[in-house]
């Protein structure tokens, strides 16, 4: 399985921009798939988007002042949620392929303190949901806040390909996009000495994933009874999850190494459905 | 592995790149009030282009087309979008720009982003913000053949409906658009 991830997330980057030809003309699709979200974290603005940014769906219904709750939005993110958990930033996230691409040059590597983890439901609940909900202007529209000021997805996928591909574009790029550019570079040069560190300190998407990590359907369950406390899959893990633990962890994205390297399979992959009384092994 | 390493050093050469284009535009921005005024003397020689002929209506329902034009020396068109932040901020003082130069010719004009499914909300908007300037609904087609892709963008235009230097996308303040304004309206 875990082999079979690299090749699922190149396909997953590819359809969600499957509008090549923006890529040569600089013109973002604007079209009726644009109205439903991908689940993973992919810019509206990328000039190959064929869908849109749940969080970035989120924050412009937020900010709008004509609607209180975007129930559309919500509603995608808790089946996702509920059905997927963090699988989706492990298997249909482009930026989290582009962190783990990064990660595989040599060099010296470094874990992230446990307790930076929590930051990304400050950036969740500030950025995304407060800004643009209070920090309005004088109609009460409220920037996407999330998007402006710190999204590398946004900078990498769209801020640099439609600067590069519109003249008039270059003429107003200003300090927010010279602080952007900074926020992707340490995040570029991050990726090489930490795993995804924009998944574990940032993503407010994989923020909200991660509430479900413990009750969706598809995740992943641990027998006592055959571990050896051989430790192979705390040492495996990228993430910094204790599978034998907390086997649902917040921080899992379900990558599967630790199913993998479990000598007495007493680490599984199930989908359960209903009560979870009859759990499905599908590993 | 070298092909991963060949990969990054093409990808921060590009981030590089970038670094240069924003610089040199940032020089570009500081000296275009002066390319304004050199391009209105060549835009006496060279061909200009005409700013699309249009058939639209403003929010009183009255019929709109290109002739509008011809009533003033210098149309400035400011395309906005009812959910554009940017384009609301800048609303309130291109009004008082609109009525502070109204009689030296110049007239500002308004179209929403969206035509007349944006009917409702411009009219919240000019409501909420006390805005008397005209506002113009236009299909969207209009702001395709101008090749508008982002709000708000900004027109200058002549009595004979011709585009004078390049489309202004994004805000800019009261400051920079008088400047421009009246570099148009002096020559």
């Amino acid at each position: 399985m875990a082999n079979k991830r690299k090749i699922i997330q190149g396909i997953t980057t590819f359809v969600y921009n499957f509008n090549l030809k923006g890529f040569f003309t600089g013109e973002i699709y604007t079209g009726k798939l644009k109205n439903a979200c991908v689940p993973g974290l992919n810019c509206y603005s990328c000039p190959g988007a064929a869908g849109s940014c749940p969080i970035g769906a989120l924050q412009s219904i937020l900010g709008n002042y004509k609607y209180q709750f975007s129930f559309y939005i919500f509603g995608f993110l808790m089946l996702i949620g509920t059905i997927l958990g963090r699988f989706v930033c492990g298997y249909l996230c482009p930026f989290g392929l582009f962190q783990e691409l990064l990660y595989k040059i040599k060099s010296k590597k470094f874990k992230i303190k446990r307790v930076f983890v929590y930051t990304k439901y400050f950036i969740l609940a500030i950025f995304v949901i407060a800004l643009p909900l209070f920090h309005t202007n004088v109609i009460g529209l409220g920037d996407p806040a999330f998007c402006k000021y710190i999204c590398p997805a946004g900078t990498i996928e769209a801020g640099i390909p439609l600067v590069l591909l519109n003249k008039p574009l270059q003429g107003i790029v200003g300090w927010l996009f010279g602080w952007k550019l900074f926020i992707l570079i340490v995040f570029i040069i991050g990726s090489v000495f930490s795993f995804r560190p924009f998944c574990k300190l940032i993503c407010p998407l994989g923020a909200i994933y991660s509430l479900f990590n413990k009750v969706s359907v598809f995740r992943y369950a641990f027998d006592e009874a055959k571990c050896i406390n051989c430790n192979k899959c705390v040492e495996t893990c990228k993430m910094d999850v204790i599978p034998h633990l907390n086997v649902n962890d917040i921080e899992c994205i379900r990558c599967g190494e630790c199913i993998e390297v479990c000598p007495t399979n007493a680490l599984t992959q199930i989908v359960v459905l209903g009560d979870g009384k009859k759990n499905e092994e599908i590993n | 592995m070298k092909k991963l390493i060949s990969v990054l050093i093409i990808m921060l050469l590009a981030l590089f790149t970038v670094g240069c284009i924003e610089k040199v535009d940032n020089k570009e921005v500081t000296i275009d009030e002066n390319q304004v005024e050199s391009n209105d003397v060549q835009e006496q020689v060279t061909d200009n282009t005409k700013f699309v002929s249009f058939k639209g209506e403003d929010m009183e329902g009255n019929e709109v087309t290109e002739k509008i034009f011809s009533e003033n020396k210098l149309t400035m068109i400011n395309i906005w979008g009812t959910t554009c932040p940017p384009c609301i901020n800048e609303m309130p003082y291109i009004e008082e720009i609109n009525n502070e130069m109204k009689d030296s010719g110049f007239e500002l004009i308004g179209v929403v982003a969206g035509g007349k499914a944006s009917k409702i909300d411009a009219e919240d908007i000019f409501n909420k913000l006390d805005l008397h300037y005209r506002n113009l609904l236009l299909d969207d087609k209009y702001l395709m053949a101008l090749k508008v892709q982002y709000v708000p963008t900004t027109f200058f235009v002549n009595s004979e409906g011709e585009i004078l230097g390049e489309a202004h996308i994004g805000a800019i303040s009261k400051e920079e658009y008088l400047e421009i304004i009246n570099g148009y309206l002096e020559k």
